[in-house]
């Protein structure tokens, strides 16, 4: 009896590491799949305009200003795609044209008809828009011409020599999608155009 | 003779654990600390553009608020529904609108981040504080009017968009 209680003794209490190991593991491997890295994604600055205050009126348009309207229009019938429109007012494509026309900007397909198989031109490439069942497709604003529309007005303006960028707002209707906007944001970027606002509604003072 | 072969044969090699758990637990904090930064992060299909440019400094989390619109939960009749969300949580028009204010007042407080006010027109403060606003493409952009809107009276003017790159053919 006594030599058996001796041998309990002796023995070493050790520890068992497994257990921890893969619990250790686990951890592990779940901050390694939940770990996302913001630094991959871009970011194109559209800082808001600090001289204007809240009440930017009609009156504080700058005759040179370039305008774009985005509106949405929903489809009409179970074949109609709906379709983005940009219209820009006082449209003058060259120096020599006069001015305060209205315009509207050329269309493209709806992504995944024949024609474009889901392509459009966009830049020096092409983009696609619209995505799978969530969001169906829609016809856009021909984003080229716009580009070189307002390529066109943005060296009219710096032959001015005024200093500044030309100023553009953009005026969205509610429904327009994200992407139009960010189409039309990245234009002015690539034309080093700074100046960029989107139009707020009229806010009262409160 | 016997018994030693025994004693021989039942000797173990034993790996030494202690540097690789230190080692576990180090990558472990790693991710922890990663983690915690990008916490505010929602699950959005970003617009994608050519223009988008990194980040150059890797202060984002700290000196920069970042605001997510994305896609109603719940929006199932409407798939364009979107909702503003900041760290996790939904707001609507009012509650953004105080915490813009709260951030830009704690963005210029000497126990916040100390930056100053920056003087603005008609003797309005601008605060230097940043916002990246990470909006899903296909929501459509009425909240962003409402972001905008709710910055500038908040005094913020420095805004970013999120993008990705673009899909090439």
């Amino acid at each position: 009896m006594r030599i058996k209680q001796n041998k309990r003794v002796i023995e070493e209490a050790e520890m068992n590491m497994t257990p921890m190991i893969d619990i250790v593991f686990q951890l592990l491997i779940f901050f390694l799949l939940s770990a996302k890295f913001i630094s991959l994604e871009g970011q194109l600055s559209s800082y808001l305009p600090k001289d204007r205050g809240l009440q930017a009126s009609f009156a504080k348009i700058e005759p040179d200003e370039v305008i774009f309207f985005l509106s949405w229009h929903a489809s009409a019938g179970a074949n109609g795609y709906s379709r983005v429109q940009c219209q820009t007012i006082n449209y003058r494509p060259s120096a020599g044209a006069a001015s305060g026309q209205d315009y509207t900007f050329q269309e493209i397909d709806a992504p995944g008809l024949e024609s474009t198989q889901g392509w459009v031109p966009y830049a020096d490439g092409q983009a696609k828009y619209g995505e799978n069942k969530d969001w169906p497709s829609y016809w856009v604003p021909d984003f080229v011409e716009v580009e070189t529309y307002l390529q066109a007005r943005a060296s009219m303006y710096r032959s001015k020599d005024s200093g500044k960028g030309i100023p553009v707002t953009i005026n969205v209707g509610d429904d327009v999608p994200m992407q139009m906007v960010t189409n039309i944001v990245d234009i002015c970027t690539r034309q080093r155009i700074s100046n960029v606002t989107i139009a707020a509604k009229e806010i009262p003072i409160d | 003779m016997k018994k030693r072969k025994r004693s021989d044969e039942n000797f173990e090699t034993k790996m030494e654990m202690t540097p690789m758990i230190d080692c576990v637990f180090l990558l472990i904090m790693f991710f922890i600390l990663t983690t915690q930064i990008t916490v505010n992060i929602e699950d959005v299909v970003l617009p994608f553009s050519r223009e988008g440019k990194q980040d150059e400094e890797k202060d984002t989390g700290e000196t920069m608020l970042i605001l997510n619109v994305r896609k109603n939960r719940d929006g199932e009749r409407d798939q364009r529904l979107g909702e503003i969300v900041f760290k996790g949580k939904v707001y609507d028009t009012k509650q953004l609108l105080q915490m813009l204010k709260d951030e830009a007042e704690y963005d210029a407080s000497p126990q916040g981040r100390g930056r100053d006010w920056e003087p603005g027109p008609n003797g309005s403060k601008l605060s230097q504080l940043e916002i990246l606003i990470r909006y899903d493409r296909s929501v459509k952009s009425e909240y962003l009017r409402t972001i905008f809107e709710q910055c500038q009276k908040a005094g913020i003017y420095k805004l970013k968009l999120a993008t990705e790159g673009l899909t090439k053919l």
